[in-house]
């Protein structure tokens, strides 16, 4: 074996948790209950970064009579097979019937062991539109508080503001990882016996975005090269009504969660109330793919704001209907600075007669990691967990993806514990440490080529226009053939233009995120042009209806002689006999809209 | 998922400019830590973050600082903003000028960024 080119130091453990939040955290506890050394790799803090810490309100999800188990005030009219059905019918059937089985069956314990850590349950509600009150009214932040208190049993090691880079296999087994220090720049291997990927989604490819800052698809681009198969790539989840102007409120979903109390209109720029014309009834309280494609339809009509959303007015609004909303709302206050402070004053503006820009948001990636009911994803020693992986939540979700953090955290850290104790230790390929080192430092020494932050904005750009919540045939085939060419010809160019310092080098670190977004964004592209239909977040112009004849299959993707290599998997299904054949978007939505298609 | 998009650079139609003090130290190269100025156009309320991530994808992509939530949670994008120390995703740009300054100037890595946050 030739002794390696690149500079770096080595650290032994069992088990490698990537990622800094809720799945992260519950899977090295998960771990180290198992008895396996457990170390973690993350870009932000430990237990204080990823997605978690973004969740403000209703942030857990469990059925009534679980919740009634957990001492919380319950329903015993439901059951975790009532929540299960729920899960998979709001999904389209694209669910893997068995992670839903999983999820449902570990809500009431992990949801138990949360409250024995302290976690403060400031309200039982439930959300619009459910038969049964399931949410758990916490935050991200207590969630993450509670998940320290359970670190603190029984340590893992960590490491802090480190990137992952690539994942090390031998024969097909994943036998460790390449990570770098955001801080000082220099670069680490961990051997290791089994890695769980715990790092969020990809919404960084979009300029509008719910997401923290750090989820940029590293895991599923990892996983990709590695040769692990992704799915469901196409399904990228979008918050309606969301701030988009001032920049000061930007990003934030403070609209929505008016909207969602019923107070408050969305207006294209005639001033004309565009979703009463998509859904007569529910009007702007419809399900929120359709008001993300009544926006969108307005926007491509001409009829958008000036910042590329609609507007959201209070005005209709009567004072009491406003006080009392605004009261309905305080339950989220303590959980979060933005509700307290920055909700009431947003609130009372736009009570006052101002009109914000609202929008849709790139808010969760039901794609990912492919994985089974006990979290193992398709490469030996691999294992994910959260928001990277994907099957729990089919075509849409409507529950909370923090209860999925922390619950698919707990399967995936105990299988990867456990396995520990009988994966044999590879040594890691120095080959490949070197070609992910020398791909990683070269646009750090790369003396002139493409600067990063232009690339971001071109694919931003990109993401925006062809691979937003309106897609068709000729967008996505444009954005395809320009990805091919940026993955092929561009990120092999970026170089850093400001500093050459190794020292929290931003410009450099968005140039390997660059790399990381593209290969995703890629995968979601061309996934979704492989399926030729619309179903829940996957919504195409020119196939609108939902082909459950034809399209009731995962598309999966993986790499294969160096280009992407999409298949079809039959949808892992025990119980709930899917439906038959080709309906509308809506009818498969079950909701009562007018017509989409009769938008003019 | 609009067409809303960061132009390049995004300056046009920006009602003023803010001149953004900005303190600069790589312990590796240079002898002490000096302020930089940047004329930073803005429109309508901006935060201090906005502006910071202005200067580093149109000014100066050098400038060394963190944002990871954006909603006042992280505390990650601690700093001194005029004086007093705040996050960045949640401080309004005032006026039209602004001074950003690391939390612990002795702790600095680069630039904003110190060991501590």
């Amino acid at each position: 074996m030739p002794a390696s080119q690149s500079e770096y130091r080595t650290i032994d453990t069992d088990v490698l948790v990537v990622g800094g939040g809720a799945a992260a955290a519950r899977a090295a506890i998960a771990s180290r209950a198992q008895g396996a050394r457990t170390l973690v790799v993350t870009k932000s803090r430990f237990a204080r970064g990823g997605a978690t810490p973004t969740a403000n309100a209703a942030d857990l999800t469990i059925d009534g009579r679980s919740a009634a188990e957990a001492g919380l005030p319950g329903d015993l009219r439901d059951s975790p097979e009532t929540f299960f059905r729920d899960i998979v019918q709001d999904g389209l059937f694209l669910n893997n019937r068995k992670v839903v089985e999983a999820y449902v069956r570990e809500n009431l314990p992990a949801t138990r062991e949360l409250i024995e850590w302290g976690m403060k349950v400031y309200s039982y509600e439930g959300a619009h539109s459910q038969a049964y009150v399931r949410g758990i009214n916490t935050s991200g932040r207590e969630v993450l508080k509670a998940l320290r208190r359970g670190l603190d049993n029984d340590p893992p090691e960590w490491l802090e503001d480190h990137m992952l880079l690539d994942l090390l296999t031998r024969e097909g087994q994943v036998c460790g990882a390449v990570v770098l220090d955001q801080r000082y720049g220099g670069a680490t291997v961990v051997r290791c016996r089994a890695v769980v990927m715990a790092t969020g989604g990809w919404q960084a490819g979009w300029f509008l975005n719910s997401a923290s800052t750090d989820l940029t698809g590293d895991g599923q681009a990892a996983v990709y090269r590695a040769g692990g198969e992704l799915a469901d790539m196409e399904m990228v989840q979008a918050m309606p009504a969301c701030l988009i102007w001032p920049p000061s409120l930007r990003n934030s979903y403070l609209s929505y969660i008016l909207l969602s109390c019923g107070l408050g209109r969305l207006l294209n720029s005639r001033g004309e109330r565009f979703m009463v014309k998509y859904d007569p009834r529910m009007a702007e309280s419809s399900t929120k793919e359709i008001v993300s494609l009544g926006t969108e339809l307005e926007i491509k009509a001409g009829r958008g704001s000036p910042h590329g959303g609609v507007f959201f007015t209070l005005e209709g609004t009567t004072r009491e209907e406003f006080e009392a909303g605004l009261e309905a709302i305080a339950i989220y206050a303590p959980g979060s600075v933005q509700f307290r402070e920055g909700f009431p004053a947003f609130a009372r503006e736009a009570f006052a007669g101002r009109v914000h820009e609202v929008g849709n948001l790139a808010h969760y990636m039901l794609g990912g990691i492919r994985i089974n009911e006990e979290g193992r994803g398709s490469l030996p020693g691999l294992f994910a967990a959260g928001e990277c992986s994907t099957g729990l939540w089919g075509a849409s979700r409507v529950s909370s993806a923090i209860s999925e953090a922390v619950i698919q955290g707990r399967i995936a850290g105990r299988t990867a514990g456990a396995n520990a104790g009988t994966a044999g230790s590879l040594a890691p390929d120095t080959a490949q440490v070197d070609e992910s080192l020398a791909r990683a430092y070269a646009p750090l020494r790369r003396l002139s080529g493409v600067a990063p932050y232009e690339l971001k904005h071109r694919l931003q750009n990109l993401a925006a226009t062809c691979v937003g919540v309106l897609k068709d045939r000729e967008g996505l085939e444009r954005a395809a053939g320009e990805l091919e060419d940026i993955e092929a010809n561009v990120v092999p160019e970026l170089a850093v233009r400001g500093t050459r310092s190794r020292l929290v080098n931003f410009e450099w670190l968005q140039a390997i995120e660059l790399g990381n977004l593209v290969q995703v964004l890629r995968l979601g592209v061309l996934s979704a042009l492989h399926r030729a239909e619309s179903r829940g977040a996957h919504y195409r112009l020119d196939s609108p209806d939902t082909d459950n004849d034809r399209w009731l299959c995962n598309v999966t993707a993986r790499l294969a002689d160096g280009k992407p290599r999409l298949g079809e998997e039959p949808v892992v299904t025990t119980s709930i006999t899917p439906p038959r054949g080709r309906m509308s978007f809506e009818e498969a939505l079950k909701v009562a809209t007018s017509s989409l298609s009769s938008k003019e | 998922m609009a067409s809303e998009t960061s132009e390049n650079p995004p300056a046009a139609g920006k009602a003023r400019t803010v001149k953004v003090e900005c303190f600069r130290f790589d312990p590796e190269r240079d002898a002490s830590p000096h302020f930089e100025t940047y004329e930073v156009p803005v429109d309508g309320e901006t935060r201090v973050t906005d502006c910071l991530e202005y200067i580093r994808e149109y000014l100066d992509p050098s400038l060394a600082f963190f944002v990871n939530c954006k909603r006042g949670t992280c505390a990650r994008c601690s700093m001194r903003i005029n004086g007093k120390v705040q996050m960045a995703c949640l401080s309004l740009v005032e006026g039209d000028r602004l001074r950003v300054e690391p939390l612990k100037p002795e702790e600095v890595i680069r630039d904003l960024w110190v060991k501590t946050i």
